[in-house]
């Protein structure tokens, strides 16, 4: 068998998996009867008919000719998704202003054509400016600064 | 009589020196954000919910539906001036309005739209007012096996219009539908999917999500593939379009008004449809018909018109039976559920200041985009040449504090990273996420409806083919899967898309 469209093999297979992996936890919530449906019994439909989209995705997947995979780089995904965790993690210890500069810094890195002067400015226009219209104008409750 | 006295109640609303100012600053910054390259409607919405929450609810949908008209005409904007469409329903106006820049004429191209754009707004007001009420008379008759079928129908009939693959977007508004379920159950409270995460018993929160999809998971896909391109803006000329221009374009303004208005009303509707369907009718009815695709003004007014009179007519579905048309009615309800406002008939009678407030908005909404955007022309061109290398960090930090400040939780925030993750896997397996989103928002309220229906009919499954509205729903979403998978209709819808 030869994959005619890999994207429709992977696009299919994921569906597979989190359709069934949706239908399987389901009867543990308890799929009740016809008449009083349980929690589990909506999931458990939706679970089947999406793995089951999956296979009919899968069989097109060998069956009819589409793209290849795109060439990916999973460099700028990798970085933007480090800076949103570092942000998560610096927020309360270092305040909103440090951890948006790390945020536009790490994240900004991600960029093609990254320049340090330039992302620093951006880092501290931007703190500044969330710190006025988020904090100060909305009211989010968040500390500035790094709690000494 | 009682439109009037309910439009009169809805002005009330709406003038009100607060809620103006609202207006104001939604269409405002719904124009900048979606001057912005690689920033459309839904990302815009998105992006500055959360500056709407601290709102009372009425003025925050004013402020929401402002944004909502100032992104898309900043769309049409960017598809004239540099021809990049903010989003797919501006594609066709980037055909000829990009020419007409080209040729020197971007002042004129800029102006018709927006008055077209203004004559259409007024209309689809005016409709909504009439319309509305109708329809959600006939909706409160719905029983909960109506409801189901409705539902089911709004749903396929929102994809037929995603592009690509029938199949995987019928696989993403089922995949929205099981992630919309997560968290407790209503009736019993068991916590579904939450995987001993405490956080998670509330749901998945529906800002991470759109923010992971439509902000940041589509920014990773522009770092790898947008070209750091120079954005050569032609020079603008006189914005006011001549009386010439007028007369030629009027015809297709009407035209493309009364067929937005009506297109936009179906689910599934909406600008987009409605800008692709006037291009080519504009097209056939021209005489003479060769000057289209040639910088033809009549190629910028119907599509225009058309697009902002489906925009402003597919808040009738939305609000009245409380079924997203596209993503951005989705993110609607969304916004308009996390302020405690059920959208549904009963919206009418329940809070006719909000209904009435919101329609009467916009139109002083699409007044303020005709008075603010011709002026302001210059500075949204200056926004086009800010490179992209300093735009997406700023959308990082706006997603990260909105997703922050909509829950005052960390979780959120790792959350919305592994949302990106799955978001960004998904764009590259070709599977759009815009029907997920749609499924995201109907998921418990088709879970609560398929219930009642069952409850009622004793656990009959029949009942959705035993009732007859049921059923003519239910026939409507299969023939339209039927007709779509024919392979003649097929074609013209790929090309069409295409085109």
């Amino acid at each position: 068998m030869r994959i005619k469209s890999p994207k429709d093999l992977g696009a299919g297979f994921l569906f597979l998996v989190l359709g069934g992996g949706f239908a399987a936890l389901a009867p543990g919530y308890s799929l009740g009867t016809p008449a009083r449906i349980g929690p589990g019994f909506f999931p458990f439909l939706l679970g089947l008919i999406l793995a089951g989209l999956g296979l009919v995705i899968l069989a097109r997947a060998v069956a009819v000719n589409g793209e290849p995979l795109p060439a990916t780089d999973v460099r700028p995904l990798g970085k933007l998704l480090l800076a949103m965790c570092l942000f998560g993690v610096l927020l309360r210890p270092l305040g909103l202003v440090g951890s948006i500069v790390v945020l536009v810094l790490v994240g900004g890195w991600a960029g093609r054509d990254f320049r340090l002067k330039e992302a620093v400015l951006l880092a501290a226009g931007l703190a500044i400016a969330s710190a006025i219209l988020f904090v100060q104008g909305l009211g989010v409750p968040l500390p500035l600064w790094p709690k000494l | 009589m009682d439109t009037l006295a309910n439009l009169g109640l809805g002005f009330g609303v709406a003038l009100t020196a607060a809620n103006l100012g609202y207006c104001f600053i939604g269409v405002l910054l719904g124009t900048l954000v979606g001057v912005l390259p690689g920033l459309g409607p839904v990302a815009s919405v998105a992006m500055l919910l959360p500056i709407t929450f601290v709102l009372p609810p009425a003025s925050a949908l004013i402020m929401l539906s402002g944004i909502y008209y100032g992104a898309q005409y900043g769309g049409s904007t960017t598809a004239i001036l540099v021809n990049i469409p903010g989003e797919s329903s501006s594609v066709v106006t980037a055909i000829d309005g990009y020419k007409m820049a080209r040729m020197g004429r971007a002042g004129p191209a800029l102006g018709i739209a927006a008055l077209g754009s203004f004559f259409a707004g007024c209309v689809s007001t005016v409709a909504i007012a009439f319309f509305a009420p109708a329809l959600a008379e006939v909706a409160l008759r719905f029983g909960p096996a109506e409801y189901f079928a409705l539902m089911v129908f709004g749903l396929i009939a929102a994809i037929v219009l995603a592009s690509g693959s029938l199949v995987k977007a019928v696989a993403m508004v089922v995949l929205g539908l099981l992630l919309g379920l997560v968290g407790a159950d209503v009736n019993s409270g068991v916590p579904r999917y939450g995987f001993g995460i405490p956080e998670l018993t509330d749901g998945i929160g529906f800002i991470p999500l759109t923010m992971a999809l439509f902000g940041i998971a589509e920014v990773a896909r522009n770092l790898e593939s947008l070209e750091t391109r120079s954005v050569g803006v032609q020079a603008i000329g006189r914005v006011l379009p001549s009386l010439a221009d007028i007369r030629q374009s009027m015809g297709s303004i009407l035209r493309g008004t009364a067929l937005g208005s009506v297109l936009g009303i179906l689910p599934g509707g909406g600008a987009l449809l409605a800008s692709f369907a006037s291009y080519s009718l504009e097209k056939k009815v021209a005489r003479p018909p060769r000057t289209f695709g040639e910088g033809d003004i009549r190629g910028v007014a119907g599509p225009e018109s058309a697009n902002n009179a489906g925009a402003q007519t597919s808040f009738i579905p939305m609000i009245t039976l409380g079924i997203p048309s596209n993503p951005t009615m989705a993110l609607m309800i969304g916004a308009m559920m996390i302020q405690g406002v059920a959208p549904g008939p009963q919206i009418m009678t329940e809070k006719p200041d909000l209904f009435w407030g919101l329609i009467a908005s916009m139109w002083v909404g699409n007044l303020m985009l005709l008075v603010l955007n011709l002026p302001l022309v210059g500075i949204w061109i200056r926004l086009l040449r800010i490179p992209y290398r300093m735009l997406f960090p700023a959308i990082l930090v706006f997603c990260m504090i909105g997703v922050y400040s909509a829950s005052n939780s960390l979780f959120d925030i790792y959350l919305t990273a592994a949302l990106t993750l799955l978001g960004y896997v998904l764009i590259k397996l070709d599977c759009e996420p815009a029907p997920l989103i749609l499924g995201f928002i109907l998921g418990p309220l088709m879970e609560e409806n398929l219930r009642r229906a069952l409850l009622i009919s004793r656990g009959d499954a029949t009942v959705f083919v035993t009732q007859p509205i049921s059923l003519g729903f239910l026939v409507a979403a299969v023939l339209l899967v039927a007709v779509l998978v024919m392979p003649a209709v097929r074609k013209t819808r790929d090309e069409a898309l295409q085109e």
